[in-house]
């Protein structure tokens, strides 16, 4: 079945999500539609699907239209966890594909489908909070493609899942059906499974690049709009390492350093079990591993906030765990940033107020506002007047105005789009640069590995200092 | 309705009610005058809305019901939530066996109906006004706790409070800089929107003779003077009871406005 | 499974302690007990005497933690005391009256449930916000007025069937109808709005399957907390539909001893009380957790 959309432009009040896209699925092809947030990515594929509000202003054509939905055309959304119903067992969730169409699944069928997969059919008889991320996301496949469709839309299906299993997902989701039409911003993930590369910016079509499975090479050999080459130079990889201070304070006591330390959690068993790491000024470390693994119980050792269960934490030289309360060498000696960018600013603050009470007087705070990049503008205004980014200057701001000497980055830029991320990640590098230790965590290993000087890995309890993995 | 009419319709209707209570006396005639020969009047120029079983104008009568019943009301949710807020957010912020007996104590003091545990209270205090205003107190000052604590706790744990105290802000200092202002402003949204049920809760009670004393007029006590004559004189009934309807009414627009700004 | 013998056990604990508070209320009191029940009797001016007489019998000069230890056990075997005016165990008068008001509440919550299936429609919603804000006591007169004396449908004075409860259900069930609606169409709405509702729709599933597959059972926790807080009110609430119907139940005889400070009734009334709310709520949160396991309380 050949899927082609021609000039559909879809409204939602004065909001145009979609603008004159022109877009062809020929049987038996991979396309990929790539864009940032906002793009118009999954308005496209409700179109497709024709699960559009009804309040939403559509004009253009879809052959074949009115597709049947989950016979014709098989639908894989982002999170796993988010398109099964918690209230049933997976089973129901899977049979549900059945069902929604009056038949009942073949016997045995799912059972082989899902062994086919590499998932234990057992597991069917419970719900999905007891499921991890990956085998879900193989499950509701099988529901997607219960009737064979000859046509799957997949969005975003590997956002929630780490590197590993994202790649896996990919490959057997190109082979469930005969066409599929994905879309997500990951350019690697996406160039190195897709036949055809579509990209949109603000709702159009800007480039139509044939790359054949070539992964990001491909696409940039033959891309030329400036969008998609901004995308790339996104990549964490694309660009030349990002040019750092020789870390001449590479030597001499190490800010952060954990001795023997053992980290558990009340009531479960250890996360991490005899951790030895040091952390200079200067330096950039990379802590990397899948999400749950214990990153974020590391870091919080690491800022005196988690107790270990055996071994000593020292900020600064100084052993933080000497007494009940944990002790640091003085208040901004280690500060935060944090993943979730809408909750790490107080919301009734204006900004420049959460940057002084880390200890900053109004006038150094304008400077230290300039110095990550914002003007005198974001001053005053509110977190949710300010993009994520922004955000996340302004927590940097936070930490600079605290005198950190370390700060910690959980996951700084995993919320963020690729060219934004980007922003941040420099941003990073240049406090690092200038004297600062800088520990952050991140699923994402390329990014990580673009401007660490070190990264290591989480990959079992207990991690050995390591060497860069670049 | 959107939140600024609702905020706004709320608002002007308990106004209205406040203003009545004002006004209506200096205007009209005294709530307390009897006038026997006049009595179970119906509705005419000289009594707006009648009079009762006494020859006392209801519409004055009415009016002076707005301190006892909605009054009242407002002092009973101010002292629950001022009580709620303090014991919630001291559960929260200091943690460990204060959180523990205090939660204790809001989970006993909730295992007893509301309703239920205001009539127990009056039934050893015994009748009066200002023993239903404390009843009703007591009664309601732990669903505010318990919402006061889970706030304040969901509060501490955010990355803005964890990157204060980190920066050197000592913790009951991150707490009252942070914490007490949302939760005092959730809380009060809450409690606005409780309201409502407070002046229910008020006249029904005082509708079983457990509240003011006669002659004092109060909504609840109003409709229960007026049982027996409600065949020949529904207005006795309905008047009170679409006050009621009415304070119920814009608490509730009141709260819920509040209650949608919140994060 | 841990998750529900844990909750069952703090509801022991909480009850007992709900017990123990509902007894300490009445050392709240002013003044002296026996001489106010000598006063409630009708001897106008009790003679000391008299009252130190009455204080021996009713056992008030022993030390409070014991009275309460005393209290506590017997109501754990059954026993709440003897009326302070009758001189009959309390149990006993409960439980003549208890079927009546067990009636009229399960008719009520009937009553209420099936008015969650009309919420649609214009006339229901107005009747909704109205079962909101209209108070009980004036919707019972008005409907007592309007169909028994008038009409003369029913009789004045109640009595105690299920038939007779239909009537004063209604006040009951307005108030709890209007709570449920709300909790209802606010869960619904949450529950559309999450991915796995979009997810079924785009594979297939029709509007009605949606419906009742999806969204009720994930709109059912909230509601099943929601009847569990209510049952706990219907007490309260009896006590005043039942003055004004008349209806034999639990109300009359405890706003009658709450006049009267008769205080082993009003304690043993309202551990009843307490009793049926602290299991209602259990068994609510119990079936909310069945249905949805990650659901944060």
């Amino acid at each position: 079945m050949r899927l082609a959309v021609e000039r559909l432009s879809v409204r939602y009040g004065n909001v145009t999500a979609l603008r004159e896209v022109d877009l062809t699925v020929a049987d038996g092809e991979v396309v990929a539609l790539i864009g940032e947030s906002g793009s118009g990515k999954s308005t496209l594929l409700d179109a497709v699907l024709g699960v559009l509000p009804a309040s939403a202003a559509v004009s253009g054509t879809i052959r074949p239209d009115r597709l049947r939905r989950g016979v014709e055309v098989g639908y894989v959304a982002q999170d796993p966890f988010g398109s099964c119903d918690p209230v049933w067992t997976v089973g129901h969730h899977v049979a549900e594909a059945w069902r929604a169409h009056g038949q009942r699944p073949p016997r045995g069928h799912i059972a082989r489908r899902l062994a086919a997969l590499g998932v234990a059919p057992g597991a069917l008889r419970r719900r999905p909070h007891t499921w991890s991320g990956g085998m879900l996301q193989r499950a509701d496949l099988v529901a997607a493609t219960a009737h064979a469709p000859p046509l799957l839309l997949a969005d975003e299906p590997t956002s929630a899942l780490d590197a590993d299993a994202a790649e896996a997902a990919m490959t057997t989701l190109v082979r469930s059906a005969r066409s599929v039409l994905v879309a997500g911003h990951d350019l690697a993930l996406l160039t190195r499974h897709a036949d055809e590369v579509h990209v949109l910016e603000r709702g159009r079509v800007v480039e139509r690049v044939r790359v054949d499975r070539g992964g990001v090479a491909a696409l940039a050999a033959r891309a030329s709009h400036p969008h998609t080459r901004e995308l790339l130079a996104a990549l964490p990889g694309a660009a030349a390492r990002l040019p750092h201070g020789h870390h001449a304070a590479a030597r001499g006591a190490p800010v952060a350093a954990l001795e023997r330390v053992t980290l558990a959690h009340p009531g479960s068993g250890p996360v991490l079990v005899d951790v030895d790491l040091q952390v200079r000024a200067g330096e950039v470390l990379g802590v990397h591993g899948p999400s749950g693994g214990g990153k974020t119980t590391l870091l919080r050792a690491l800022a005196g906030l988690h107790r270990p269960a055996s071994g000593t934490v020292r900020l600064g030289g100084v052993d933080v765990w000497s007494g009940r309360r944990p002790r640091r060498p003085r208040p901004g000696f280690v500060m935060p940033i944090f993943q979730d960018v809408a909750a790490s600013l107080d919301p009734r603050w204006p900004a420049w107020r959460s940057v002084a009470e880390a200890g900053a007087t109004r006038a150094e705070v304008e400077r230290l506002f300039a110095a990550v990049g914002l003007d005198h503008r974001h001053l005053g205004a509110r977190p949710h007047q300010l993009s994520g980014g922004q955000r996340q200057r302004v927590a940097i701001a936070r930490a600079l105005a605290g005198r950190a000497e370390l700060i910690v980055a959980d996951e700084p830029t995993a919320a963020l789009d690729p060219t934004v991320a980007a922003g941040v990640s420099r941003l990073l590098r240049e406090v690092a640069d200038r004297g600062c230790a800088v520990v952050v965590a991140s699923h994402d290993r390329a990014r990580v590995n673009s401007y660490a000087d070190r990264v290591v890995r989480l990959a079992e309890l207990g991690i050995r200092d390591g060497r860069s993995e670049l | 309705m959107s939140r600024r009419a609702e905020l706004w319709t709320g608002a002007a209707v308990l106004v209205l009610l406040a203003v009545a209570a004002l006004a209506v006396p200096l205007l009209g005639p005294d709530p307390d005058a009897t006038d026997y020969a006049n009595r179970l009047a119906a509705p005419s120029p000289s009594h707006p809305l009648g009079t009762d079983q006494a020859g006392r104008d209801v519409l004055a009568r009415a009016a002076a019901g707005v301190p006892t019943s909605l009054g009242a009301a407002v002092v009973v949710t101010a002292v629950s939530a001022a009580v709620g807020l303090l014991v919630g957010v001291t559960a929260a912020v200091a943690g460990g066996w204060v959180d523990t007996v205090l939660s204790r104590v809001v989970d006993v003091v909730l295992a007893v109906p509301q309703l239920v545990l205001a009539l127990a209270v009056v039934g050893v205090l015994g009748p009066g006004l200002t023993n239903l205003v404390v009843a009703m107190a007591l009664a309601g000052w732990a669903p505010l706790a318990r919402y006061a604590r889970t706030f304040a706790a969901g509060l501490l744990h955010r990355p803005y409070v964890v990157a204060a105290e980190l920066a050197g802000v000592a913790r009951p200092v991150a707490a009252l800089r942070h914490v007490v202002p949302a939760t005092a402003g959730g809380v009060a949204a809450v409690a606005t929107l409780g309201l409502g049920e407070v002046v229910l809760g008020l006249a029904g009670l005082s509708f079983l003779g457990l509240g003011v004393a006669p002659p004092t007029a109060e909504w609840g006590q109003m409709v229960a003077e007026s049982t027996t004559v409600a065949g020949q004189a529904p207005w006795l009934v309905v008047v009170p009871g679409a006050l009621i309807v009415l304070s119920v009414a814009g608490a509730s627009l009141l709260g819920d406005a509040l209650a949608r700004e919140a994060p | 499974m841990r998750g529900p013998s844990r909750r069952i056990a703090q509801a022991a604990v909480t009850l007992v302690g709900a017990a123990v508070l509902v007894w300490s209320l009445q050392l709240l009191a002013p003044g002296d007990p026996a001489r106010r029940v000598l006063v409630a009797n009708g001897v106008g001016n009790p003679t000391p005497t008299q009252v130190a007489a009455l204080r021996a019998e009713l056992g008030l000069d022993e030390p409070a933690p014991v009275r309460l230890g005393r209290w506590l056990l017997a109501a754990a075997t059954g026993d709440l005391g003897r009326s302070w005016r009758s001189g009959a165990p309390v149990a006993a008068e409960l439980a003549d009256r208890l079927p009546a008001t067990l009636r009229l509440a399960a008719v009520a919550l009937a009553l209420a449930l099936i008015a969650q299936h009309r919420r649609a429609d214009l006339a229901a919603r107005g009747l909704v916000f109205l079962g909101a804000a209209v108070p009980s006591f004036v919707v019972g007169t008005l409907l007592l007025e309007v169909v028994v004396v008038r009409l003369g449908i029913g009789r004045v004075l109640a009595d105690g069937s299920w038939g007779g409860a239909v009537l004063p259900a209604v006040p009951l069930a307005l108030a709890a109808a209007a709570v449920w609606a709300r909790v209802l169409r606010a869960a619904m709405l949450e529950v559309r709005a999450r991915r796995h509702v979009q997810v079924a729709r785009a594979r297939g599933a029709g509007r009605l399957r949606v419906l009742l597959v999806h969204v009720l059972p994930g709109a059912s926790p909230p509601l099943f907390t929601a009847i569990g807080m209510t049952v706990g009110s219907l007490l309260a609430g009896a006590a005043v539909v039942e003055t004004i119907f008349t209806w034999p139940g639990v109300g009359p005889y405890l706003v009658e001893a709450i006049v009267a400070r008769d205080v082993p009734v009003v304690q043993g009334t309202v551990l009843l009380g307490v009793l049926a709310h602290v299991v209602a709520n259990t068994l609510a949160d119990l079936a909310a957790a069945a249905v949805d396991p990650g659901r944060a309380r």
